[in-house]
């Protein structure tokens, strides 16, 4: 390698990016040659001068201000759920959110229970004694529907072959 | 929680899983350790002290909201770089005067270097200026690099990230880092040289 491939190699060789041997290479070259020593000089001093920018400090009241932008941000139901969440990734309170689940699911399902049945409860008491009657008659009438279809009943000497053991007792 | 990850001796992996069981002051201990890192990171990448107090601030916003999730897989401060950095590539292209991702080669390159030996024979008199003369140069031409270059510097010279942590902060590869370094250092060797010239 020339002292124009060196150079031009020389921030990949500072920024390890070469393979070992070339690296070797130019290490060798680096030591019998001035020229490029100075040239790497150059890349050492301009990598160098780069911590003159040093840091600034930011605005010291920075935690206060993000509790309150914090704040700021979240919604009512955030801030709500957020803990639950949190409790819930807690696999020790498993139970618990079960014990949750079995309590609302049963409760709910022996509420609509207990609604059902309070409702015609409400209906029966809003119903005369008229209306109580009028309904079981209809009751009624349908099982004779029912009784007439039936074709054995049609057929009398049936009927009166089941009621003779019924007499003779 | 997960005693057999590995990342689960990293103190501040630790100071986040304290934080996810509800302790606000181990939110608070991570904030100390790393909001200046942010603050100045971002500081570097974009103009204002004003952007990067608000690249800082949602930086935490996004990690205490992703606290509940939050699972040790990565280093927490390559994790808090990666976030910072996706904020601060939102804030460039919000800008317009840029439209970069990191991985887009779009560099901008120089020229070739023109060798300049003559340069070292002279004692230059950069040194000569006063701190807060050559912080302004050195800023002004480390703002002259194009931003994935420019990225890549800050990370690595002023967040002292290894290459490897700096890829990962930046979603490119190890390879692809030291490219973009090399090309800073060229551009910085020119554009810092030039300037030692002028003065
Ligand atoms: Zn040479």
């Amino acid at each position: 390698m020339d002292c124009k491939n060196i150079q031009d190699q020389m921030p990949v060789f500072l920024t390890g990016g070469l393979s070992e041997q070339d690296s070797a290479l130019i290490q060798e070259h680096l030591m019998r040659c001035e020229a490029c020593q100075k040239e790497l000089e150059v890349y050492k001093l301009s990598w160098n001068s780069l911590k003159d920018w040093e840091d600034e400090e930011p605005d010291p009241a920075y935690i206060a201000r993000f509790w309150n932008r914090l704040a700021q941000k979240k919604t009512w139901h955030e801030q709500l759920i957020g803990p639950l969440v949190t409790a819930w990734a807690d696999k020790r309170l498993v139970p618990v959110f079960v014990s949750l689940f079995l309590i609302v699911f049963v409760g709910s399902a022996t509420m609509r229970y207990a609604w059902q049945v309070h409702q015609e409860e409400a209906l029966v008491t809003a119903l005369s004694a008229e209306e109580i009657d009028f309904i079981q008659n209809i009751e009624l009438v349908e099982q004779l529907e029912v009784l007439e279809d039936m074709d054995m009943f049609e057929d009398m000497d049936v009927l009166k072959e089941f009621a003779v053991p019924e007499a003779k007792t | 929680m997960n005693e057999s990850n590995s990342y689960a001796s990293d103190p501040d992996v630790l100071l986040m899983l304290e934080f996810q069981r509800g302790d606000r002051a181990s939110f608070e201990n991570l904030m100390r350790k790393y909001y200046k890192r942010i603050f100045n990171f971002a500081l570097r990448m974009l103009r204002s002290r004003e952007a990067a107090e608000d690249i800082a601030q949602e930086t935490f916003i996004r990690v205490y909201q992703a606290a509940r999730a939050y699972q040790p897989k990565a280093s927490f401060r390559t994790w808090l770089y990666t976030i910072s950095k996706n904020l601060i590539l939102n804030e460039l292209n919000k800008n317009k005067r840029f439209s970069f991702s990191v991985n887009e080669e779009q560099d901008g390159e120089e020229g070739p270097v023109p060798r300049q030996f003559e340069d070292t024979q002279t004692p230059s008199p950069f040194e000569a200026l006063s701190s807060a003369e050559r912080a302004q140069k050195v800023r002004a031409v480390i703002e002259s690099l194009p931003p994935p270059q420019r990225m890549a510097v800050v990370l690595y010279r002023f967040e002292r990230l290894s290459y490897e942590e700096v890829s990962e902060a930046m979603g490119t590869s190890v390879s692809a880092v030291k490219s973009l370094l090399s090309r800073a250092r060229k551009n910085l060797r020119v554009r810092l040289t030039r300037i030692r010239k002028e003065i």
